[in-house]
């Protein structure tokens, strides 16, 4: 415990240190795209939150005439079905991202260390998702739920938002792979490793911030999905966003600014997290020891 | 300890097009140190991972102690490997990565805790088992992947260019380490090297390869000295060759009748005349011999190229104890008659090129190949 603090503590140190020798470094044009940067992204998302405690806010003001925490009050009450969607969210999200494991790493392992016919169109097609809009997959798929009968239900759209995360997941892990040396599971097993020992001991610790990136970003990629999810749920699940839906199109949006507040959260937490691996350059390297 | 045997081993590759190695056969004695020896490509490494399990052979057998393991996986066959670059799990600390074989049999750990310290003391990196790979130097994490491989006390051990990755004088320290510990456990070990001095000094025996097959298999010394064919000879350095006819203890070349010594034609049957090639190293030739030695020889100097204390000559032949080398039945090309020679700077520094030296090709310098 102690030397993991320890650990810890140094890590912070050398970023800290890191940091401020880069911004005595970084030129002024860089300083001011990168303040735009962080207003273009933060500042949408200053006026959720102010209606969330606002009670009446009309054009021209700047700042809400009544505050209130109403908003709030109606979410955490049990009539907003605000736990019901949140645990629809998950439902949904936590097996998407576990699927996406199971199909992401080996896949991603595939494209990065083994040459087999016909990779190329593999690589294109696990990129099509990304490149192709969901409405248009959507169409086609629905039929394909109808027939199965998996529409209406989690089960559909689970499936359904594997469509749109799994790319996420296979590229990661296929550029993990990438500068992971397979002749460390060759070493192993001549030292009497067997293959599942080899898996938990060498390969996992070494792709390990791989998958808990590419499954933080899958997590992500589920929970915000709204289209998938109202057709192939055809209304009856209710996710995070369908909720959120039903109330800006109402025009509450003292109640949609709240439950926006609560829907980027995540988002917001994964994103901190992941912006202090990749800052912390030995963080990843150290995940493992960490975790 | 063990022995291994390799039979008929075959890889080939591309679909089966081609062979990495063919028809491979070895002996390995008990406790014995053999070097895998040949240029890049020839399916050194291949092999190696063959024994090691890693790769299977298309066909052919591979036994410890006469006992076939072809059919089992690495982990169930103990030959350990140490691979070119050291691959030590970065996150593990040294003593963790020398304990993982230990681990992986799932032996108690006091008893791994024991052999994990003794072994890191026999390789002299006991104050650094608890650093990170990354925080040590080459040459220790060498040592460290050496002990890893050693500590599991395997029945083989396999070295992958183990002194490739490191520098020239941690180079000489770590191949002193790997032989006093090698005879210390007794352990059957193989090598792969493509440099011939490393094989030289470290082997029992050096096997040769050569195009995925087994070329000369025997002592440093007897490769060396007493190659059994022309490519052997050329992969150890040897440079000059003569095609010739032996009669008894005389050779006849283009160089007119050379005596030979009695042991120049050890490597060959005993027929009392027959064809082979002549070959004596550039460096046994004698420059200003006395003049009742045989095989005397005057040559025009052609070249001459600076190495260290040494020079590197070229030398065309002239006259050959006593006979104008022209003359003969054979005639010499201007290719054939120059011959390689290295001397020490003082044999040769009164000489400027285009002189006249005399030489001497020692009997028992020249080596016959048959065919």
């Amino acid at each position: 415990m102690h030397t993991l603090r320890e650990g810890r503590l140094k890590t912070d140190m050398t970023t800290s240190v890191h940091r401020t020798q880069s911004s005595r470094q970084t030129p002024a044009p860089v300083l001011l795209a990168f303040a735009l940067m962080i207003i273009w992204l933060v500042l949408p998302l200053v006026p959720i939150v102010v209606w969330s405690f606002a009670k009446r806010w009309f054009f021209p003001d700047l700042v809400p005439g009544e505050w209130s925490l109403q908003a709030w009050q109606y979410l955490f009450s049990p009539v907003s079905g605000l736990g019901k969607a949140i645990s629809a969210s998950l439902a949904i999200a936590i097996p998407v991202t576990l699927l996406s494991c199971c199909i992401g790493i080996p896949a991603g392992r595939a494209l990065a260390c083994y040459n087999f016919r016909g990779k190329r169109a593999v690589q294109l097609l696990v990129l099509a998702p990304v490149l192709v809009p969901g409405i248009a997959v959507i169409t086609g798929l629905h039929g394909i739920m109808l027939n199965l009968e998996l529409n209406n239900q989690l089960a559909g759209v689970i499936v359904a938002h594997l469509i749109p995360a799994l790319p996420y997941m296979i590229l990661v892990m296929a550029s993990t792979f990438a500068r992971f040396d397979t002749e460390f599971e060759a070493q192993a097993r001549t030292l009497g490793a067997n293959t599942f020992q080899v898996f938990t001991r060498v390969t996992l610790p070494a792709i390990l911030p791989g998958i808990v990136i590419g499954a933080l970003f899958t997590f992500l990629v589920s929970w915000s999905q709204y289209i998938l999810t109202l057709i192939v749920g055809g209304g009856r699940v209710v996710t995070l966003p369908l909720l959120l839906f039903n109330f800006v199109s109402a025009g509450r949006n003292d109640v949609a600014g709240a439950l926006g507040v609560i829907f980027i959260l995540p988002g917001l937490i994964i994103l901190i997290a992941v912006a202090r691996f990749i800052s912390g350059r030995s963080g990843i390297a150290e995940l493992p020891s960490r975790l | 300890m063990t022995t291994l045997t390799l039979e008929n081993l075959n890889l080939r590759y591309n679909g089966g097009a081609d062979h990495a190695v063919r028809e491979f056969s070895l002996h390995v004695n008990s406790s014995e140190f053999i070097t895998l020896l040949g240029p890049s490509g020839c399916g050194k490494t291949s092999t190696l991972k063959m024994i090691a399990g890693l790769i299977a052979p298309d066909n052919g057998d591979i036994l410890f102690d006469d006992r076939s393991i072809t059919h089992l996986p690495p982990e169930k066959r103990r030959a350990a490997m140490v691979f070119q670059n050291h691959l030590l799990f970065p996150y593990l600390t040294v003593r963790q990565n020398v304990a993982f074989g230990l681990k992986m049999k799932r032996v108690a750990a006091a008893e791994i805790q024991r052999r994990v310290n003794n072994m890191l003391d026999d390789v002299q990196i006991s104050d650094l088992a608890d650093s990170k790979p990354h925080q040590i130097s080459g040459g220790q994490r060498q040592r460290a992947a050496l002990a890893r491989a050693l500590v599991t006390e395997p029945q083989l051990l396999l070295l992958d260019e183990p002194l490739s990755s490191l520098d020239a004088h941690l180079r000489d320290e770590m191949r002193n380490l790997i032989i006093n510990l090698q005879r210390q456990s007794g352990t059957t070990t193989v090598m792969v090297t493509h440099d011939q001095h490393e094989a030289l000094h470290i082997s029992d025996r050096i096997a040769l390869m050569f195009d995925g097959r087994l070329g000369q298999f025997d002592r440093p010394t007897a490769l060396f000295e007493r190659p059994s064919d022309i490519a052997t000879a050329k992969f150890f350095g040897c440079q000059n060759f003569l095609e010739c006819r032996i009669s008894g203890q005389r050779m006849l070349c283009q160089f007119g009748e050379l005596h030979l010594s009695a042991n120049s034609t050890a490597g060959i049957g005993a027929a009392s005349e027959y064809k082979g090639t002549a070959t004596f190293r550039a460096e046994s030739l004698i420059v200003n011999p006395s003049q009742t030695s045989v095989n005397l020889c005057k040559a025009e100097l052609l070249n001459v190229e600076v190495a260290g204390s040494y020079r590197k000559c070229q030398v065309k032949i002239t006259r050959c104890n006593d006979n104008p080398v022209s003359a003969g039945e054979q005639e010499p090309t201007d290719d054939n008659s120059i011959i390689y020679l290295h001397c020490h700077a003082r044999d040769i520094n009164a000489y400027a090129v285009g002189d006249q030296i005399d030489l001497c090709i020692p009997p028992e310098s020249i080596w016959i190949i048959p065919g």
